[in-house]
């Protein structure tokens, strides 16, 4: 009968370091966070163009992580993109004429939706929609009008 | 090419009813907890020592990589990533594939040879519901586990070059990680592979070694095909899921 | 368990258990069994008996429904064992016992689970019942000491009589022997025979025993077949078999080298061989003995 504990503890050490590891790709590894936030809620805000930007970008304050991203539509009839934003309990207080703006981690990193804050003293409320966005920088279209402010400056020369 | 239709109409007869035993092998609480031992918990170590030094690998060159674009701090990132979608799942299968998958192989075509599945057909017991199904399950119940031990090892061997011999940010290595690795796209999956590939690769060794010739020779040779079928099967399957999965 | 009365030697024309009818069998293109014909009474030893290749072992696998046969049929009891269902077929062979020929013991049990397996399988009974059965079985065998040992530690005759135990447990009606003998030494061999003498009549079985050992199966078999060629070439009690004038039956019970079953492997003749310069298969051909 030693021979049927030992099975039973290794087979237990194996199915216990499986799930261990399990574990840790789900909530060190892959951030999964278990219950969502009970406090959380989501507006939307609309953009002419999202870019690159993707469902779970971060949604940011100051360069503090506030929320994310969890849905991306678009309107049939304005031609605008909507993202549903979804904020945290404890960022409940963002004056209602915030804007929000997306960029880019770094020169090639993610694209994220920063939110400046306004001055209102009210706040958004869940369902709420931000009003000031500003688009997606696209970097192609950039560089296609430096060209062509330096064509144009070149002719006039 | 007929003969080798063949042994694939074999192969999915076998599986159909195996997976007619699954039910009853599920209840079989002992005889699965002794498989689960023989399969999963003898080919941890394997797969724990394995999955610590490729862990290390990933991080030493993701260094040398990245650091050239001054983005090392994203080398939490690069290792967790590769591993959790591509190296954990297909290493943990191939080499569950050889150090377990083959064991099934050569001790089913032997218990053919000696006339123990032919023995128990005779007692009334279908062998393919007694022997091979709990085999089967527990080799599905282990690789998926084998294979999120040898990414969570494998992260940690990341760590300990990455940072510990080559001075990347503690912080910055996990929060990167934890910022571009989500949960459903990336851990969900590669586990959903891991549980595909267990499901194929104890399938394609308890098969070869069920259809072996029943002489030593025989059996030899079902143990080399479970082993190269089974690597095959990883590799070609590995392609079709990542390209289903990952291809937004 | 020897609770039954030992039987007296059954009357002249006792009721067939298992009756084979114009069985029909091929392996490829060859024929295993051409037609044939023969009947295992009940409550007695019928030995098969063939040489080597003759088909014994696939019989035993056509009885047990292991094998489907390409014409004719099996009846046990009565009852056509290829027409069953799977679940039938099961329900049948718990009436029948198997012995296979180096015993196909379970090698990841040890010898009292090995016989435990088919109560434990097909019962409900207590584990204190289990352990009866499972001594009571051993010791008819005479290995109840031996409960403790894996299959690994056994010598070829106690694997055999351990095999047996387990083919007893559950009080089949009919035992298959295949090939008990084979390998065996004098001494094992003598045990073993007269143990299928003793359960047969102790358990009341039907046994029915493939082998090509003659001696000693001759002296415990209430009746023996002799295959050839596929059918079965003479029946009969022992001692009828052996007063048989019939060539290929004395060729095989006197184990006459030369007979009907040629020592030589068919071909052209060896002059031919030696002297022809053009005739024989390139590399030469051996003649080989059917053993």
């Amino acid at each position: 009968m030693t021979r049927d504990r030992k099975i039973e503890a290794a087979v237990g050490l194996f199915v216990a370091a499986g799930l261990a590891a399990l574990l840790m790709l789900a909530v060190r590894v892959g951030n999964l966070t278990l219950q969502s936030d009970a406090g959380s809620y989501q507006v939307t805000a609309r953009f002419e163009n999202i870019g690159g930007l993707k469902v779970r970008a971060p949604v940011s304050m100051s360069g503090i992580r506030i929320g994310q991203v969890v849905a991306l539509g678009f309107d049939p009839e304005t031609y605008e993109a909507i993202a549903t934003l979804e904020i945290e309990g404890g960022y409940d207080r963002v004056p209602t004429d915030s804007s929000a703006s997306i960029f880019t981690a770094g020169l090639l990193g993610e694209q994220y939706i920063s939110i400046s804050p306004g001055v209102d003293t009210e706040f958004l409320t869940p369902g709420d929609e931000i009003g000031l966005t500003q688009s997606a920088v696209i970097l192609e279209r950039l560089i296609g009008q430096f060209l062509f402010d330096k064509a144009s400056a070149g002719d006039g020369d | 090419m007929l003969a080798w239709l063949e042994v694939v109409g074999r192969g999915a007869v076998f599986l159909v009813r195996v997976l007619g035993g699954l039910p009853g092998a599920a209840f079989r609480g002992r005889e699965l907890l002794r498989q689960i031992g023989r399969v999963g918990a003898q080919s941890m170590v394997l797969i724990l020592v394995s999955g610590a030094f490729v862990g290390m690998v990933l991080g030493l060159q993701g260094y040398n990589m990245l650091v050239r674009f001054g983005a090392e701090e994203s080398l939490g990132l690069a290792v967790a990533l590769a591993l959790v979608r591509e190296l954990g799942p297909v290493v943990s299968a191939l080499l569950y594939a050889g150090r377990a998958g083959s064991a099934l192989a050569a001790e089913i075509g032997l218990m053919k040879t000696t006339e123990q599945l032919a023995a128990m057909g005779m007692m009334a017991v279908d062998p393919l519901r007694r022997v091979i199904a709990p085999r089967f399950l527990a080799g599905v119940l282990s690789v998926p586990l084998l294979a999120a031990m040898f990414s969570a090892v494998g992260v940690l061997g990341g760590q300990f070059v990455g940072v510990g011999l080559l001075g990347v940010d503690d912080g910055a290595f996990w929060s990167q990680m934890q910022a571009g690795v989500d949960f459903r796209d990336d851990v969900a999956n590669g586990i959903v592979k891991s549980v595909v590939f267990g499901v194929v690769v104890t399938w394609i060794s308890l098969f070869q070694g069920h259809d072996a010739v029943p002489t030593s020779e025989g059996v030899s040779r079902a143990t080399t095909r479970s082993v190269v079928w089974s690597s095959l099967a990883v590799f070609g399957l590995d392609f079709v899921l990542t390209s289903l999965m990952f291809n937004d | 368990m020897a609770a039954e009365p030992t039987r007296a030697p059954p009357p002249a024309a006792p009721e067939p258990l298992v009756a084979v009818e114009g069985l029909t069998f091929h392996r490829g293109p060859r024929p295993v069994f051409d037609s044939l014909d023969m009947t295992m009474a009940k409550g007695e030893i019928t030995a098969v008996l063939g040489p080597s290749g003759a088909g014994k072992t696939t019989l035993l696998k056509l009885i047990g429904g292991e094998l489907r046969p390409d014409g004719g049929r099996v009846l046990v009891g009565g009852k056509d064992v290829h027409r069953l269902s799977r679940s039938g077929l099961y329900t049948l062979r718990k009436r029948m016992g198997v012995l296979f020929q180096a015993g196909a013991l379970f090698t990841d049990l040890d010898v009292y689970e090995n016989v435990a397996f088919p109560l434990r399988e097909h019962t409900r009974l207590s584990e204190e019942t289990i352990r009866d059965v499972v001594l009571l079985k051993l010791e008819a065998v005479g290995l109840r000491n031996a409960r403790g040992l894996w299959p690994r530690e056994l010598s070829g005759g106690m694997a055999r009589r351990v095999a047996l135990a387990r083919a007893i447990a559950l009080d089949p009606e009919i035992v298959l022997y295949d090939e008990p003998l084979a390998g065996q030494d004098p001494i094992s061999a003598g045990v073993l025979v007269t143990l299928i003498r003793q359960l047969n009549d102790a358990l009341g079985l039907t046994s029915i025993v493939v082998t090509h050992d003659v001696e000693e199966i001759s002296a415990i078999a209430d009746r023996m077949h002799v295959l050839s060629g596929g059918k079965c070439i003479a029946t009969g009690a022992p001692a009828e078999i052996r007063a048989s004038g019939e060539s290929s039956v004395r060729q095989f019970m006197q184990g006459l080298p030369d007979g009907p079953v040629a020592f030589h492997f068919p071909g052209p003749p060896v002059a031919e061989d030696l002297l022809g310069a053009a005739a024989g298969a390139p590399g030469g051909n051996p003649a080989a003995a059917r053993a």
